[in-house]
């Protein structure tokens, strides 16, 4: 099973508060006020929807972009 | 299948020695400090269950294994500061088969925790381990072990999980992007150091810093313990039905649930530490969202959160605010508190910033291992210096909470009782609206402390004092009631003069409810009148007639009394015209006179209001009989006894003086007026009229005790209240009379008592408990929101039964206040005493002092009672009081004592090694006497002020002070040179300074100074102070020898024998191994002769002084006894001593120790070979010196070298050269007593190659005999390699 980019981007604005299209790909959530114990629990949310990813690939780098390469790559 | 090939990591492998980091600088730190802690080992276990893939596991293991670099660690020191370096070793998989071996869990389980438990030296073992034991084919244990500095909770997830992928990649998984390289993490770090986030979190740190005081403590103790070497833990699963409505509520708060849970548990520990500031721990993975993020090494920080919260107000508001400010803190949750604490100046030992820990980590849960089932289970997170929640999993599929504690500040019943109250507040609070409503204790709890401890019901006749005195005196008129002096009045003549009073005062207009004052001094006319007044139905109202007339006529006014009976001169500013005993008639008029119902008034006394007028406290007979009668029984009084009245009549105490003895037929005893005051007096009248039971506050019973009048006084009881009676009011009152002791507590609207303990010769409580409720009476400990507190919480305590007074005479107002429903009891009412007490874990209540009176210093509520227990231990101290004064907003503590021997400034010095330094008082005064209130009372008031020293401080003074001054000057580069009171760390300093200092403090004074001495003294004249005491200690050869300080000082202590030498120096490895394994306190007992003592004519002699030294040095019950060579011997007729004079001997160890027997037939030392021995005794091999064949030679070589033993003076050197051949005689001519117990007996096993010495030779003279032999030669037995198996065996067998 796999989980769509959408919907971590859907996930991702409503933790913020925003719509999905007033986050660039490169911005850094962070910075955008995305909490790291709210990215610890949206990665659990998205892991109960068939992510195989672990919460490692979204620690290093917190720009959409970066998150959307690894579950790409994940996925090929 | 696919093979990885490990790749060695060649980028790190380059990795020059390179500075710690933050994180890892604290906990070097703290384990250099506490090498054999082993708590630094971090470890865990990982259940796999299926089959395994035994081959694939170890590459996937290799794999992951060359990928974290930072197990590849050492830490050494140059030049004082701590340095990493890389090493070639990567760790190996151990694999352990056990698929025979039917218990092979157990034995498993045995392996990981001995290897958890044995502390690692990070600058010379490898900082990991790994095992995989084989239980079956489908069931193995893999087991890792890392130690802290290399690993944090996160590295370990990322350790774990990688080994899992590289597994899953042999099956044809994704095995994932490798492990990043621990130069990332360094990297990350000094980016990170650069950054403008940096000083932007300095700052924000430091601002939120500044207003943080002592972090509160569940444990309740003021004072910061370094964390022990194990820890306490209890886990449970939360229900499901928790963490869902966990979810739910987080959900509609648009809130995570794990900060919903911090707050909650924050929350939680809040209402069980109500004392301090409620600041919290919370571990944060700093790396995230930086380079560090996937390496596996120690980069975790703790967040010192301060909770803020009312309860009060809307819970969803509150969590709301307070995630944000979660939010806020994890924002800035790079910069390390460790920083943050040198930023602050906040690092010494006790200035910590954060008091528990509550760490969430959904992500601890079991990795994955392709077609295995997993299960994680933590055996060790590292040391806990109070208490860690912690919980893990997802929270919406399982979710775990577990406590570890220190053991030095809580109970396994302590940590379970948490466990089981926090999940179940969890569970309440997750429903609430507010927290005000959600209570603290469980139902169970509730249970136990509003009725178990309280089922004091007891069925009494509804009477009243007029009836049951009338009683006595119509039963008994022959018998003598009362004797004033030579004056005795009996029974009968008490009825007849009573009587006839009592008609004159109905003929005033006495009867129910009304009053009548009395003011006069003790004597039979007393008596008279407080019976005539019952008798009569009124209540009366004691006056002091040494008071003011004003104020005596204020409390005339206030209660209108009918009649005051007083002397004729008495000046009461003409409120009333006193009627005095000479007009008193003495025929009855034959007036009819009604008697008084159980809820009419007794008396009515005034106690002094904190704030304005004094109040009228009002007691009906009711309340009184129940008290009365309650004594009467519960302590058995009968018409034998002869009670003494020597308390005014205006402290409550005095009304069961003055009418038990009616209630049991017995005689009352008035004392002289003033004779309360005077000692001698006192004790001359005990004698005189055979007192049998008799009152005394503390403070008086402490002057009493000290008077030589009072030496072997016998009685049958003593009753001690109205102050707090102390452990050692009690201990000194056993060695000096011979009574039982009572300590009771009340306050004078519950009618006197309401508690009582006994304080027995066999009581060892400290401090000493006020003890259970009396009849028909309720105690409750409550928060100042109404609800239960747990056993060992402090709350306001509230009384409730019988005893309570119907209120304050005239000030509804005031009764209403202090006089509320009772919660739990509809329909009955509750006093608020207004004094703090807490419950112990057998429910005695232990007062703790009184809550409008609260002494806080930067931000802690500080017991004066701990103060004044450490001011009593110091030399010759008998009595002491602490007072708070505050002056221009400052309040400054201040001890006062009696007897002190030593000077201000070294108590000063004493306590602050005892205490921390916020408790430690700025002055104490040495006093002759303390002053006391027209009640005998101690009167704070009248207390000196003590001279006012510049509290900034003084210069240095001796060469010491100004030589450490001058190099905290130049380590932290002082603008001015510090001054004696001037402590490091505040003055900047940190652990790295502290080492730089150290370093050049052993340059200039030539020795080693421990890192310990600096924190436990780190004042400019503390540290000089200690230095000098180490000199004194290297001159000093008292024969009591303390070598280490325990953790607790009541533990029973070990006491070191010397061997033949006499000195204990070589053995403080010995003293510290035993004090790191078992926190007791290690002391020597070196050979009088050193100090200037004959030769002992024999060693039971000796050993009856050492005995006799022991008693004075310890009054525990308990001792242990350990000896090394002659050591051994003294150790076995000591333990035959101590035994005879009714101490126990804990553990009797003899370490290559023979009896006598065993050198009798060998040829006498010549001189040459016993001083030969001396070198021994320094710690040479006396067979690699054999040129040394003269006294002069042996002495001349001791004194070239920097030994202990070369630094002696002559004359003591001498002392040993004699000592080491007149003891070999001694011991020759000994002739062992049998000890009816066990002995530990170890043999030097590389050792008596030529003679057939064995521990079989104690066997005549022990009952019991456990031997073991180690591996070293007998000069090696007390060496550093031998000690830690010589500490663990007596650890076990304590």
């Amino acid at each position: 099973m796999s989980i769509d980019f959408e919907i971590i981007r859907k996930d991702v604005a409503e933790a913020l508060y925003t719509t999905p299209d007033q986050i660039g790909m490169d911005d850094n959530l962070t910075d955008m006020g995305l909490d790291s114990m709210r990215i610890m629990v949206l990665v659990t949310t998205w892991q109960e929807r068939g992510m195989e990813m672990d919460f490692l690939t979204f620690a290093e780098d917190q720009t959409l972009n970066a998150w959307k390469a690894a579950l790409e790559a994940h996925q090929t | 299948m696919r093979h990885i090939r490990p790749e060695p990591p060649t980028s790190d492998s380059a990795l020059p020695p390179v500075a710690l980091c933050e994180a890892q600088e604290g906990l070097w730190l703290a384990q250099t400090l506490d090498p054999g802690n082993p708590l630094f080992n971090t470890g865990q276990f990982i259940e796999l269950i299926g089959p395994l893939d035994l081959e694939a596991f170890r590459r996937a293991h290799t794999q992951a294994m060359a990928e974290s670099v930072a197990l590849r660690l050492r830490f050494l020191t140059e030049n004082g500061s701590p340095r990493q370096v890389l090493t070639a070793d990567v760790p190996e998989l151990e694999i352990v088969d056990l698929r025979d071996d039917p218990d092979g869990f157990a034995v498993a389980l045995a392996v990981m925790d001995r290897d958890t438990e044995t502390p690692i030296d990070p600058s010379r073992d490898p900082l990991a381990r790994f095992i995989l034991f084989r239980l079956s084919d489908g069931h193995h244990l893999w087991y890792e072990r890392i130690h802290h500095l290399a690993i944090d909770g996160f590295g370990f997830v990322l350790l774990t999980n990688r080994v899992g992928a590289l597994y899953g990649a042999e099956f044809g998984q994704t095995a994932g992007p490798t492990l990043a390289p621990l130069s990332q993490a360094f990297e990350a770090d000094s980016t990170y150091r650069e950054s403008v986030q940096h000083s932007a979190d300095a700052a924000f740190w430091r601002d939120y810093g500044q207003s943080l005081d002592t972090p509160a403590s569940p444990s309740g103790q003021a004072k910061a313990l370094r964390s022990s070497d194990r820890f306490l833990r209890h886990q449970i699963d939360v229900p499901q039905a928790i963490f869902t409505r966990l979810q739910t509520r987080a959900q509609k708060l648009r809130l995570t649930w794990p900060d919903v849970l911090t707050l909650l548990s924050a929350a939680y520990l809040r209402r069980v530490s109500p004392d301090g500031d409620p600041v919290y721990g919370l571990p944060f993975m700093a790396r995230f969202g930086t380079k560090a993020a996937r390496v596996p090494c120690m980069w975790m920080n703790v967040l010192p959160y301060r909770l803020v919260l009312d309860e009060d107000a809307s819970l969803d508001a509150e969590l709301t605010r307070e995630a944000a400010q979660l939010a806020r803190l994890r924002k800035s949750g790079r910069y390390r508190s460790e920083t943050l604490r040198r930023d602050l100046g906040r690092t010494g030992a006790e200035d910590r910033l954060y008091g528990p820990l509550i760490n969430i980590q959904p992500f601890d849960i079991a990795p994955r291992f392709h077609g295995l089932e997993s299960q994680l289970h933590i055996l060790s997170a590292g040391p806990v210096d109070d208490l860690t929640v912690s919980y893990r999993g997802d929270g919406k599929t399982a979710l775990t909470v577990e406590i570890d504690a220190n053991p030095a500040l809580y109970t396994s019943e302590d940590i379970a009782a948490h466990l089981e109250r926090l999940v179940q507040f969890l569970d309440r609070a997750l429903d609430a609206d507010r927290l005000v409503p959600v209570p603290t204790v469980t139902d169970r709890e509730a249970s136990r402390l509003i009725f178990d401890l309280n089922a004091t019901d007891h069925d009494l006749l509804d009477t009243t004092l007029t009836a049951l005195i009338e009683a006595q005196m119509r039963a008994t008129p022959e018998a003598p009631a009362v004797i004033f002096g030579d004056t005795v009045l009996s029974y009968g003549a008490l009825d007849r003069r009573s009587a006839a009073l009592a008609d004159h005062l109905v003929g005033l207009g006495a009867g129910r409810d009304r009053c009548v004052a009395v003011a006069l001094e003790r004597s039979e006319h007393l008596a008279v009148a407080l019976v005539a007044i019952l008798r009569a139905g009124a209540a009366y109202v004691p006056l002091d007639p040494t008071q003011p007339a004003d104020r005596l006529a204020g409390l005339i006014d206030q209660t209108e009394p009918v009649a005051f009976l007083a002397q004729a001169d008495l000046d009461v500013a003409s409120a009333m015209a006193p009627l005095p005993p000479e007009n008193w008639p003495d025929r009855l008029t034959g007036q009819p006179r009604s008697m008084p119902q159980p809820d009419d008034l007794a008396y009515v006394l005034f106690t002094s209001g904190s704030t304005g007028a004094p109040k009228g406290v009002m007691i009906e007979h009711r309340a009184i009989v129940n008290r009365l009668l309650w004594m009467r029984d519960h302590y058995g009084f009968s018409p034998k006894d002869r009670i003494l009245q020597k308390t005014p009549t205006t402290f409550d105490v005095s009304v069961w003086e003055l009418f038990l003895p009616y209630l049991c037929g017995g005689t009352l005893v008035f004392a002289a007026p003033e004779a309360h005051r005077d000692p001698a007096a006192i004790a001359r009248t005990i004698r005189d009229h055979a007192i049998t039971v008799c009152h005394f506050v503390p403070s008086m019973l402490a002057a009493f005790l000290d008077h030589p009048a009072s030496a072997g006084i016998a009685m049958r009881q003593v009753f001690c209240s109205g102050e707090a009676l102390t452990a050692a009011h009690r201990n000194r009152f056993h060695a000096r009379l011979t009574s039982e002791l009572h300590n009771l507590y009340g306050p004078t609207e519950a009618a006197v008592d309401v508690t009582c303990w006994n304080a027995a010769p066999e009581d060892k409580s400290s401090p000493l408990p006020i003890g259970f409720p009396v009849w028909n009476t309720r105690c409750y400990l409550l928060d100042p929101a109404g609800r239960v507190v747990p056993q060992g919480v402090s709350g306001e305590l509230y009384l409730g039964g019988r005893q309570l007074a119907r209120g304050y005479l005239g000030r509804p107002d005031l009764t209403a206040e202090r006089f509320r429903p009772d919660p739990f009891r509809p329909g009955e009412r509750i006093y608020a005493t207004g004094d703090l007490a807490r419950l112990r874990p057998d429910g005695a209540i232990v007062y703790l002092g009184r809550n409008d009176y609260q002494v806080k210093i930067r931000g802690m509520r500080v017991e004066l009672g701990e103060i004044e227990h450490a001011l009593g231990t110091l030399p010759g101290v008998r009595e002491v009081v602490v007072l708070a004064r505050t002056d221009q907003g400052a309040t400054r503590l201040i001890g006062y004592v009696l007897g002190a021997t030593q000077s201000e400034a070294e108590m000063v010095q004493t306590l602050g090694a005892r205490l921390p330094a916020h408790m430690v008082p700025q002055h104490i005064v040495t006093l002759d006497a303390f002053p006391t209130t027209a009640n005998g009372k101690l009167d704070r008031k009248a207390l000196p002020e003590p001279q006012n020293h510049t509290v900034q401080g003084t210069p240095p003074q001796t060469p010491h002070e100004v030589q450490i001054a001058e190099l905290v000057q130049k380590v932290l580069n002082l603008a001015t040179l510090p001054v004696r009171e001037g402590n490091f760390f505040m003055l900047g300093g940190d652990s790295l300074s502290a080492l730089t200092l150290l370093l050049r403090l052993e340059e200039s004074v030539g020795r080693e100074v421990p890192l310990g001495q600096l924190f436990e003294t780190p004042t400019v004249a503390g540290l000089a102070r200690a230095l000098e005491q180490g000199e004194n200690a290297r001159a000093g050869l008292n024969p009591v020898f303390p070598l280490t300080k325990g953790t607790n000082e009541r533990q029973p202590p070990v006491f070191l024998l010397h061997p033949a030498g006499g000195l204990v120096w070589g053995y403080r490895a010995l003293a510290q191994a035993i004090t790191a394994r078992t926190g007791l306190p290690v002391i020597g007992l070196q050979s009088p002769v050193l100090s200037g003592a004959e030769m002992p004519e024999s060693l039971t002699t000796l050993c009856a002084r050492y005995a006799d030294l022991i008693e004075a040095e310890s009054d525990n019950e308990t001792l242990h006894l350990v000896g090394w060579s002659l050591g051994g011997i003294l150790a076995q007729e000591l333990a035959v001593e101590l035994t005879a004079r009714g101490r126990k001997i804990g553990v009797l160890a003899a370490l290559d120790a023979y009896p006598s027997e065993a050198w009798r037939s060998e040829p006498e030392p010549d001189p040459v070979t016993a001083l030969r021995a001396l070198l021994a005794i320094a710690g040479h091999d006396p067979e690699a010196h054999g040129d040394l064949d003269t006294r002069t030679k042996v002495v001349t070589f001791l004194k070239s070298e920097t030994s202990l033993l070369g630094a002696l003076p002559t004359e003591v050197l001498d002392a040993v050269v004699r000592l080491v051949t007149g003891t070999n005689g001694l011991m020759r001519r000994h002739d062992h007593r049998f000890y009816a117990g066990e002995m530990l007996h170890l043999r030097a096993g590389l050792d008596h190659r030529d003679r057939d010495l064995t521990a079989a030779m104690w066997e005549p003279h022990v009952a019991h005999l456990e031997a073991r032999d180690l591996p070293c030669l007998h000069k090696d037995m007390v060496a550093p390699n031998q000690v830690g198996t010589i500490a663990g065996l007596i650890a076990e067998r304590l």
